[in-house]
């Protein structure tokens, strides 16, 4: 294991990204990566589905669709057509926290692309007419990724349980009731109040020099003004909630019953170094040789797979979540006391020196393959340094693994992956076959 | 368009080159990031070959060859691969067994170790065969709740009918139950051989340092035979519509007509029109007319596929079942206008140049490098194809595309349709009530 910690130089960033902040507040980050001739280009807005006000859930969503219906300069469903003539492809995706939308181009288009996303920053001009349209195709998304999918359905409902009185337990893809009654003047008000350069950061990633990229960032975007604009409005914090909340949920289609738990836990944003631990504990206790899988798919025999994952990366709260997919004849009761009884060892008897020099080594060695991609590195910058996190914490993430001590990973799961733990915060759900 | 076309400059320096014992491979050298990677393919011996009986054995063969081998038994082989970030996994399609690994330079040794091992001496213990058996049943009843799925599931069977293409090449449940670890050594022995085997590596390698490693890990194989051939598939004479419910709010549909093959002269010609039919995303006929006009569906999409012994394009999306003969009515017209009329000058042009000027974005990673290098060699293609590939492109005219739109589309009704989920009340569509290849 010695060669494991050797080559992981200290000074080592991830992927040597460098920034610049505009006038008008908006962040340029720009990854240099010439092995393709080619760019990705993103923006990322600080709005998202937990910035949507009650009553209109899957705003958010819905505007970055209409996004695309046109601007003075660009025709309704002119954008993707313009990128994919030049050999591009686009896209874009909205979280709680963020709505991001990125261009992969040849490189000598990277500046017609940010021509025009500079342009519908603040130059958005739909139809109405289009925007009802494009509500029914919002949802038909809605029908086929969650409506059509009861393992959705169930993430759904656990996430509503777990985030009571805050913004996070709304669905991204808006409930139902509210998302048939989303209307372009609600969109257009949203988009006015936060679609604004002091909102968004720039990242690009490829076959660029980043002097050349923030001179051209500077004309095109640097113009833009913020002009009543607003920043994020304040989210409320998540309650103490009394009591076990378990979500059975029952569908025709199911077969296969499936074991599931989603406990809070601290975001990047919030903890960095528990952020770091919890990393750790993922490796420790998820994963395919990890403790959860070894007890009870290789031991107990309770089960056919079950992993252990944290999602940290956030503003606020992030999640840990338990699967779990019992073998024929096991009970939820069985395959619950066998989760705890992992997690209580842990909290208990701690890990050992090893297990946590292993999963450092190893994260340190994946985070080597972050640069192996174009738009990889945009997307994992972009995302982090929404959730609050600074550039130089990103780029030293791997270095900073090796604060982490056995302590710290045995005090993490004690302080919130057990049902005793004092910040304990977690909904189980059961997907099952319908009662014949 | 942009400077990678340019006649002399490669799309990429794929080179081929033959180890010292005599291994032809394919090498992309990639000195940008201390990364290595390789796939491999033993062609033919895919999920074709499941003797009756035993379907899914080559499923199962690829989810288990990497719980232990040699000394190491699963865990102690699941933890080298883990504790060295070594991304070493193994695949089972219709046609062929494949496998890929990705590791750091610095594990290479240890990495190309634990493939020499999984490949020569794997151990198929009975914990680690009973544990993968568990887990590809509980996968097939798992996917039973998915429309998407059962969608595939029923176009496969209806469309190859009884050619062994129809099988499930995920594996039933009962012929999961029924392989035992020496089907599984058998299968090895049978098709792991130097004579049906195909290499792609990439990244940070010399050409001669990888043909010692293809040695150390290949070159020990027996020669072996040509794997067997098999029948191309007859599609079905006459339109079939078909029908599996569950209580989705909205169906799964998928139409499919069959196609020639990718050595046919227009192949590329193929190429253009699928992306100007439902290949293109918001630039396709189908999303525009279909999602971006009706707002009927999130989504349509148009795709060719090739296997060794069946070609066919197919159309698929999701929306609610009252919708989907005006869906279908809209696809009828638009394959009518692309038959009889030519296509706009300014969108041909857009398609050729998003095919051509998409090409370098397609190998951004390491692994995609070599994944295009086994691909073309599985395919047949000579080692320049990509060099060619925007030349052909640039070639397609609208009459090229008019003339395909003819071949492919002889009848604007698939030759068959599948519908997974909500269910029309028109009577369209026969009902399924149980689908084969499950249990």
């Amino acid at each position: 294991m010695v060669s494991n910690t050797v080559a992981f130089c200290a000074d080592n960033k991830i992927y040597n990204a460098k920034s610049i902040t505009l006038p008008n507040a908006m962040q340029v980050v720009v990854v240099e990566n010439p092995r393709t001739p080619a760019v990705t280009h993103m923006v990322w807005y600080r709005i998202g589905g937990a910035d949507e006000i009650q009553g209109e859930s899957g705003l958010a969503h819905y505007l970055e669709h209409l996004m695309f219906k046109g601007t003075d300069l660009v025709a309704p469903g002119d954008f993707s057509k313009k990128v994919k003539s030049w050999g591009g492809n686009d896209n874009a995706f909205t979280s709680w926290d963020f709505t991001a939308y990125f261009q992969t181009v040849p490189k000598d288009k990277l500046e017609s692309v940010m021509i025009m996303e500079a342009d519908r920053m603040r130059g958005l001009n739909f139809a109405d007419a289009d925007a009802l349209t494009e509500r029914d195709v919002v949802v038909q998304e809605r029908r086929q990724r969650t409506d059509s999918n009861p393992s959705a359905q169930l993430g759904e409902a656990m996430r509503a349980a777990l985030f009571p009185n805050h913004p996070y337990s709304r669905p991204i893809i808006g409930w139902d009731n509210e998302l048939q009654l989303l209307n372009p003047t609600a969109a257009r008000a949203f988009y006015k109040k936060y679609y604004a350069p002091k909102n968004a950061v720039l990242v690009v990633s490829g076959d660029v020099d980043a002097k050349d990229v923030f001179e051209q960032a500077a004309i095109i975007y640097g113009k833009i003004e913020n002009e009543g604009a607003l920043g994020r409005p304040k989210w409320s914090s998540v309650p103490r909630v009394y009591g076990e909340v378990i979500v059975a949920h029952k569908h025709e289609s199911i077969e296969q019953p499936q074991w599931r738990k989603l406990y809070r836990a601290p975001g990047v944003g919030q903890d960095y170094k528990k952020s770091l631990t919890l990393a750790i504990a993922d490796n420790i206790i998820g994963g395919s040789t990890g403790r959860l899988y070894q007890s009870l798919v290789v031991d107990k025999q309770l089960a056919s797979s079950a992993g252990l994952h944290y999602s940290g990366i956030g503003v606020a709260d992030g999640t840990v979540s338990v699967g779990v997919t019992p073998l024929d004849g096991i009970t939820m009761e069985q395959i619950s006391n066998a989760v705890e009884n992992v997690l209580s060892d842990v909290a208990q008897n701690g890990v050992t020196e090893d297990e946590v020099k292993k999963s450092i080594a190893k994260l340190q060695d994946e985070s080597v393959y972050e640069r192996d991609s174009l738009t990889g590195p945009a997307m994992m910058l972009g995302y982090q340094l929404i959730s609050g996190l600074e550039l130089d914490k990103i780029e030293g993430w791997a270095n900073e693994l090796e604060q982490v001590t056995v302590q710290d990973v045995q005090d993490v799961v004690n302080d919130y992956l057990v049902s005793d733990a004092s910040n304990y915060h977690a909904v189980t759900g059961h997907l099952l076959p319908k009662d014949k | 368009m942009s400077s990678q076309i340019q006649a002399q400059d490669r799309v990429l320096d794929i080179a081929e080159h033959i180890s010292p014992r005599g291994i032809k491979f394919w090498h992309v050298e990639d000195k940008s990031l201390p990364i290595i990677t390789m796939h491999f393919a033993f062609k033919g011996a895919g999920s074709i070959n499941d003797p009756m009986g035993k379907i899914g054995l080559g499923q199962l063969v690829s989810n288990t060859i990497d719980e232990g081998a040699a000394e190491r038994d699963a865990n102690a082989f699941q933890e080298a691969l883990q504790d060295h970030a070594i991304d070493l996994s193994f695949g089972n399609n219709r046609d062929n067994f494949t496998g890929k690994i990705k590791t750091l330079k610095r594990h290479s040794d240890l990495a190309f170790e634990l493939l020499r091992d999984a490949i020569h001496v794997p151990r198929f213990d009975g914990e680690a065969v009973n544990r993968m058996r568990q887990a590809n049943i509980m996968r097939v009843k798992s996917s039973l709740a998915k429309p998407d799925w059962l969608a595939a599931r029923l176009m496969n069977d209806v469309y190859f009918g009884d050619h062994p293409y129809a099988l499930n090449s995920g594996g039933t449940i009962s012929g999961l139950n029924a392989i035992t670890a020496d089907d599984m050594r058998q299968f090895v022995t049978r098709n792991f051989v130097r004579e049906t085997l195909r290499i792609a590596t990439a990244g940070d390698m010399s050409a001669d340092d990888m043909g010692e490693v293809i040695d150390n890990v290949f070159a020990d194989l027996p020669l072996g035979e040509p794997a067997p051939t098999f029948d191309e598939v007859v599609p079905p004479t006459q339109s079939i519509k078909k029908a599996f419910k569950t209580n989705s709010p909205q169906s799964v549909v998928l139409m499919t007509w069959p196609t020639f093959t990718k050595d046919d002269p227009d192949y590329y010609a193929l190429r253009v029109m699928n992306h100007l039919l439902g290949g293109g995303g918001f630039s396709s006929y189908l999303m525009d007319e279909i999602r971006e006009k009706k707002g009927l569906t999130y989504g349509i999409y148009s795709n060719p596929d090739f296997m060794d012994y069946s070609n066919m394009i197919m159309i698929q999306s999701a929306m609610e079942p009252q919708n989907i003969a005006a869906m279908t009515s809209a696809i009828e017209t638009i394959l009518n206008d692309m038959k009889a009329n030519p296509t706009d000058e300014s969108l041909l042009s857009d398609a050729k140049n998003y095919l051509m000027g998409s090409l370098p974005l397609r190998f951004s990673t390491t692994l995609s490098l070599s994944g295009a290098a086994i691909r073309m060699q599985l395919d047949g293609r000579p080692i320049d194809a990509l060099d060619q590939w925007n030349n052909n492109i640039m070639a397609v005219d609208v009459d090229d595309v008019m003339r395909v739109a003819n071949r492919v589309f002889t009848s604007v009704n698939p030759t068959v349709t599948i519908i997974a989920g909500a269910i029309p009340d028109d009577g369209e569509f026969e009902l399924v009530e149980e689908l084969n290849g499950i249990k």
